[in-house]
């Protein structure tokens, strides 16, 4: 029905999964991207890493349903980061809601594998 | 609706037009009348006998309508005939008084509608037959009135005197006595009658008998009025020497008839008129007047309530709802009969509506034509004024009369209000506003009774960016007219999208209409905005011509009207091909498509009428589309009635550098938003940093819109994007109220950072968002960005 429904990549690497979001996600699509992510959380990783890098474009609703993710991993001592390059839309979206403050948000795959990949559990 | 239904009646139709004949026959003999019919007003009179009513076309070959009429009144063998008259050319108000001052009941304009001829007829009829008995009733109030018998009188020129019976000089307050000299009597008729008495009096010689009316002054009372025969007394030689006169008191007969010409001129005045607010601002006073009252009202009953209308004086003043207490009119609706009411059984409304100062009401039932009390007339006496019984049976007779002309003014007023509401469901509810467009609409209807209906306008978004305006008007009036325009305009929605341009639309329309169930044609006017918005394609079946306003050098508004070889109205015939014309509209345009009633005026020629709106256009073309629409819509001279109903449709393109968009709150829309905010900025030459800002903001006010707006998802939101010398100004605009202003505001600190400024706005009408983004800064960023 929504033609702009989001497309999910997951990868599960050592020590972390990686969830590849590609599209928009705005007041249409949010709740459905909320659920259709939760369903793919694979749930014996610890650390889930949203890649917000190819996406073009992200509204508040839509950040504050990936951010009840958020809600939902630390209930279960799990946490959430983030991707998403300086200079693209949801950088500067996680920015200006203060997400960012208070999430990890890595600029690259490469610092996420830096911080996560020799923590293995 | 429920017609009243009359006793069958024999009518005469006179009209040498045999498909008139037949139309009218057909409706009149289902009603149950007999109908006889006459081609030519020759062969008409011999056709009267037993006659009811004459329906009579004023343009016959033989001669004319009215002199007919006329003819009729002059006749005494026809004095209870009711004659409606009736024209398909004919049709101005002045037409319509000539009628009706010839002596005609009622004046139709052809096409005449079945419930309109028989809710006449009947009216016609029943008036008519009211009026018969009337006469009757006079005849039984005269004798049980005991008129003074005749008395007998000899006026002797030789002596100079008059020669009477004692009851003759009782009559002119004179005392008993063989003879009184005639310097005596003579002072005692009225001056305004003397000089009309003695010059019929010295033309005796010549004539043999004289009849003549005339009042006397008696001294001890109220002038009276005499009818007297009188015949000429010659002496041998054939000399006059005197006059031998019989005398007749006819004082109580003609007060009694002049009430009964003002009842008459009452309900006649009731039963012209068009709808009920109408009708009681054409009655009360006159009702005033003629009862010498204080206040007159009508109160008719509406379930556990009654409407009343009432007049105090000279103007009509109010109309309101109450409850139905014990007082005066719920005695008339009990009793069904006139009264005589005192101050003391009024109920508290009606001393209120009556003034505390009223002793006296006179109050009674208004019937329907089945005799059903449908409400209450009275009529409240202050001061010295009393009210006799007399006064009370005439206005039994008054409120015998309204009945009718009530309800047929109800629902005369009851159509046209569904004719005016399914029109108003037919038309498109609200036009989505176009990318880039701005759209003005507006459908008024005419004045013209029962003449409304079937005039539309549509705004069509076609798949490939293109926009269809149509405007149309179905040659019919009233409700058929109406769903016809309704089935018209789902036909060109259907066909809009698989016709390349408006020439084969409207000869796809035109195929459907001619061989589809509607049976009616309609003109039309198609006009196809390209994708670019800067040309158009026209055409046309046989509409008036669409008006371009387009901004020349020094920003001069020049109006001209666009034309295309005009095919037949759609429905004509069978196939038709429409010729279509490509126009060049150039960067900024307004195309205003309308209907006839705009420039449609009695007695002024269409070249000309178009000229007035052309200037009037451009005279209004600065502001918005909607003040422009409203300022076309006034006729401005204060002269000319609009008769014909209006649909107007105005859209605007004001070049590439704005951003008009209508969009329908629901959040799916919100990807189309950013396609169109996107190619705005492209078209400002934004950078994509920039851009990803402006969309960023926007969208957050627009899905704020959604959100908390509407409750049900429906209705739609304004975006309107202008430069500004250095600033960008977008405007967010919705109907909704924002009862659930969002809690954590993320969306508003989004446009707060974002933008440079931003003010929200709740009115009684919406809430609306404008955002400012300053272009220096943006360009300033462009140096910046990148990693």
């Amino acid at each position: 029905m929504n033609e702009n429904s989001v497309t999910i990549n997951s990868e599960i690497a050592a020590g972390y999964q990686t969830l590849r979001l590609v599209g928009e996600i705005d007041l249409a699509n949010a709740s459905d991207t909320y659920g259709r992510v939760s369903e793919l959380i694979d749930e014996c990783q610890r650390t889930i890493v949203l890649d917000l890098d190819p996406i073009d474009y992200i509204d508040s609703a839509g950040l504050k349903s990936l951010l009840r993710l958020g809600d939902d991993l630390r209930r279960t001592n799990r946490r959430l980061a983030f991707v998403a390059s300086p200079s693209g839309i949801s950088r500067r979206v996680l920015e200006l809601t203060g997400v960012a403050s208070a999430f990890d948000v890595y600029d690259n795959h490469e610092s996420v594998q830096a911080t996560f990949g020799s923590t293995v559990e | 609706m429920t017609w009243t239904t009359t006793a069958p009646a024999r009518i005469l139709i006179v009209d040498d037009d045999l498909d008139g004949r037949e139309a009218l026959r057909r409706v009149l003999t289902r009603a149950h009348h007999t109908v006889i019919e006459a081609a030519d007003l020759a062969s008409a009179p011999a056709l009267l006998a037993g006659t009811e009513l004459v329906i009579v076309d004023v343009n016959l070959p033989d001669g004319n309508g009215l002199e007919f009429t006329r003819a009729l009144r002059g006749d005494a063998r026809y004095a209870g005939l009711a004659i409606l008259q009736t024209s398909a050319l004919a049709v101005a108000p002045q037409h319509q008084a000539a009628g009706l001052d010839s002596g005609a009941d009622a004046y139709l304009v052809h096409p005449i509608a079945a419930p309109v001829l028989l809710s006449t007829v009947s009216a016609l009829l029943r008036l008519r037959r009211a009026e018969r008995e009337l006469v009757e009733r006079e005849r039984d109030l005269r004798t049980t009135m005991r008129i003074g018998g005749v008395t007998v009188a000899l006026v002797d020129f030789t002596q100079q005197r008059v020669f009477a019976s004692d009851e003759h000089w009782d009559l002119l307050g004179l005392e008993h006595a063989d003879s009184h000299p005639l310097d005596v009597v003579t002072p005692l008729v009225h001056p305004d009658d003397l000089s009309a008495l003695s010059s019929a009096l010295t033309r005796i010689g010549d004539d043999n008998e004289l009849e003549i009316e005339y009042r006397v002054q008696p001294s001890n009372r109220s002038s009276r009025s005499l009818l007297m025969r009188a015949s000429p007394v010659r002496d041998d030689a054939g000399e006059l020497i005197g006059i031998r006169a019989a005398m007749i008191d006819i004082t109580e007969r003609r007060a009694l008839q002049d009430q009964l010409a003002t009842i008459d001129q009452l309900a006649r005045g009731a039963a012209a008129a068009l709808d009920l607010e109408r009708l009681f601002a054409a009655t009360l006073p006159a009702v005033c007047a003629a009862w010498r009252a204080s206040g007159a009202a009508l109160w008719m009953i509406d379930d556990d309530h009654v409407d009343v209308s009432v007049n105090n004086g000279d103007n009509y003043s109010e109309r309101l709802a109450l409850p139905l207490e014990p007082g005066a009119v719920a005695q008339v609706l009990k009793i069904n009969q006139p009264i005589v009411a005192r101050k003391a059984s009024l109920s508290s409304a009606e001393l209120r509506l009556f003034g505390s100062d009223a002793h006296t009401v006179l109050a009674a039932p208004v019937r329907s034509g089945d005799q059903r009390i449908i409400g209450v007339v009275t009529v409240s006496a202050r001061g010295a004024l009393d009210y006799t019984n007399g006064d009370m049976n005439l206005l039994g007779l008054l409120g015998e009369r309204l009945g009718e002309p009530i309800q047929r003014a109800q629902a005369l007023a009851d159509e046209r209000a569904l004719v005016e509401s399914l029109q108003k469901q037919l038309l498109p509810q609200r036009i989505t506003r176009p990318p880039g467009l701005d759209v003005a609409t507006r459908y008024r209807a005419g004045a013209n009774h029962l003449d409304i209906g079937g005039d539309w306008y549509d705004c069509i978004q076609l798949p490939d960016r293109r926009v269809l305006l149509t405007v149309g008007d179905v040659a019919g009036k009233g409700a058929a007219a109406a769903v016809t325009m309704g089935q018209i305009r789902a036909y060109t929605l259907a066909l809009a999208t698989r016709c390349d341009g408006p020439a084969e639309l409207l000869a796809a329309v035109n195929r459907l209409v001619y061989r589809g169930v509607v049976d009616d044609l309609a003109t039309v006017a198609c006009l196809y905005i390209d994708e670019t918005r800067c040309a158009a394609t026209l055409a046309m079946a046989g509409h008036v011509p669409p008006m371009v306003l387009t901004t020349g050098p020094a920003s001069v508004r020049t109006a001209r009207y666009l034309d295309a070889p005009s095919g037949l109205p759609v429905g004509a015939a069978d196939e038709v091909s429409y010729a279509e014309r490509r126009i060049e509209l150039g960067a900024e345009w307004t195309v205003i498509l309308y209907t006839d009633g705009l420039v449609e005026r009695r007695g002024e020629r269409l070249d000309d009428s178009l000229a007035k709106l052309a200037s009037r256009a451009s005279a209004h073309a600065r502001g918005d589309v909607e003040s422009l629409a409203d300022a076309l819509l006034q006729t401005g001279d204060g002269q000319h009635v609009q008769h014909d109903d209006i649909a107007l449709l105005i859209a605007r393109f004001a070049g590439d550098q704005r951003l008009r968009l209508q969009l329908a709150a629901h959040p799916g829309t919100l990807s189309e938003l950013r396609r169109e905010l996107r190619a705005w900025a492209e078209r400002l030459e934004l950078d994509a940093r920039s851009t990803g800002e402006v969309v960023l903001a926007t969208c957050e006010a627009a899905a704020n819109a959604i959100q908390h707006a509407y409750s049900f998802g429906r209705g739609f939101y304004q975006i309107e994007g202008d430069r500004e010398n250095e600033s960008l100004i977008v405007t967010v605009r919705d109907e909704g109220l924002w009862l659930d202003r969002p809690s954590d505001g993320k969306g508003l600190d989004i446009i707060a950072t974002v933008a440079d400024e931003h003010h929200i706005r709740s009115t009684a009408h919406g809430t609306e968002v404008r955002i400012s983004f300053n272009v220096a800064s943006m360009t300033v960023q462009q140096k910046q960005s990148g990693p």
